[in-house]
């Protein structure tokens, strides 16, 4: 089963009731359903992330450059968040 | 207005097309016959058939009402002015209720497959470095969120210096902090790693005990980094204003001395 067209099938829709609920009036309850598709989201951006991890650790070995790379983005965004 | 019998209705007919076929799926499944694809495929293409049919048949063709409680219903309604469409605002929410929870159920499957991935890794060479690196990343993407949010600008000034508290406590437990002598999660895994091979090299009680240390090191400091971490991740969902998140570490963390391999 095609996970990721599924999701993005969901999201596609709760956004576009969303938007619909903006339009007809209900700018709140518009907003609450967007708080909520932006949280879900982000946590599925994060799973896909660690998938991602796992499919790396399930190939091969890790290297420096792997190591690097992690350190540096989170100094990156450690930066954006003190900003 | 005339009531028929259930079995005259062409679009009843069709639905209970629909259902057999339904049926059939069922049944294919909880019994793990395993359907050839284009047998697979004939069957969605007459369940696609049935439902044009059903369309066509309410587009050129009379709806008469089945039941006496659907002919007072309907009467009701036209006498109340009520009797709209069928996309009703209510029917909307309930599948955007559906979607939203199987989007939530399938929302850990990428962070339980990483955890596992690095304890495969463990048991197979004995390294603990795939396990920091999968806490490692992890800490990365919650970062990152909590960026975007903060930058996002709808976040309450309180809760962004608990995010920016969050972050001072926890992110020199990962990079480490030279400054105050802190080592990376990285630099205790490899010391470990370097200990573990001295000891397969020449088991003796000096190597024996470099590699207790080298573990036991190692362990509170995934230890005391996963703690922050939880705190971390605390904070972001106050920042998220919800409490839905599925991204909590999902692997066992709890390291022990006994796992050293020969």
């Amino acid at each position: 089963m095609n996970w990721e067209a599924i999701k993005a099938l969901g999201f596609t829709f709760v956004r576009g009731l969303a938007f619909g609920m903006s339009v007809t009036g209900n700018a709140s309850s518009a907003k609450q359903l967007n708080r909520i598709a932006d949280g879900l989201q982000s946590e599925q951006d994060v799973d896909a992330d660690l998938q991602a991890a796992a499919d790396l650790l399930n190939e091969r070995k890790l290297t420096d450059a792997d190591w690097d790379a992690e350190f540096a983005g989170i100094e990156a965004e450690a930066g954006r968040l003190q900003g | 207005m005339q009531s028929i019998p259930w079995y005259q209705s062409a679009i009843l007919r069709q639905q209970v097309v629909q259902i057999l076929l339904a049926g059939f799926g069922l049944f294919h499944v909880a019994v793990g016959i395993d359907l050839d694809a284009w047998v697979a495929a004939v069957f969605t293409a007459a369940g696609g058939g049935v439902a044009i049919w059903t369309i066509i048949t309410r587009l050129v063709k009379p709806a008469p009402n089945l039941t006496a409680k659907a002919e007072a219903k309907e009467q009701q309604l036209v006498a109340a002015g009520k009797l709209k469409g069928f996309a009703r605002p209510s029917m909307l929410l309930i599948l955007a209720i559906i979607g939203l929870v199987g989007v939530m159920l399938s929302g850990c499957t990428g962070t339980g497959a990483a955890y596992k991935a690095a304890e495969a890794a463990r048991e197979q060479s004995g390294s603990l470095e795939a396990t920091a690196y999968v806490v490692t990343r992890h800490y990365r993407n919650l970062l990152r969120e909590a960026a975007d949010l903060k930058e996002a600008g709808s976040l309450a000034p309180s809760i962004v210096l608990q995010l920016q508290a969050a972050e001072r406590a926890t992110t020199p437990l990962f990079i480490g902090d030279v400054e105050h002598g802190v080592p990376s999660l990285r630099d205790l895994a490899k010391t470990y790693d370097d200990a573990l091979a001295a000891f397969n090299a020449a088991r003796t009680a000096e190597t024996a005990k470099a590699i207790a240390d080298a573990n036991r090191e190692l362990q509170a400091a995934l230890s005391k980094a996963t703690i922050q971490l939880a705190g971390f991740l605390r904070a972001l969902e106050a920042a998220r204003g919800n409490s839905t998140s599925s991204s909590r570490p999902a692997g066992p963390l709890v390291l022990v001395a006994s796992e050293v391999r020969a």
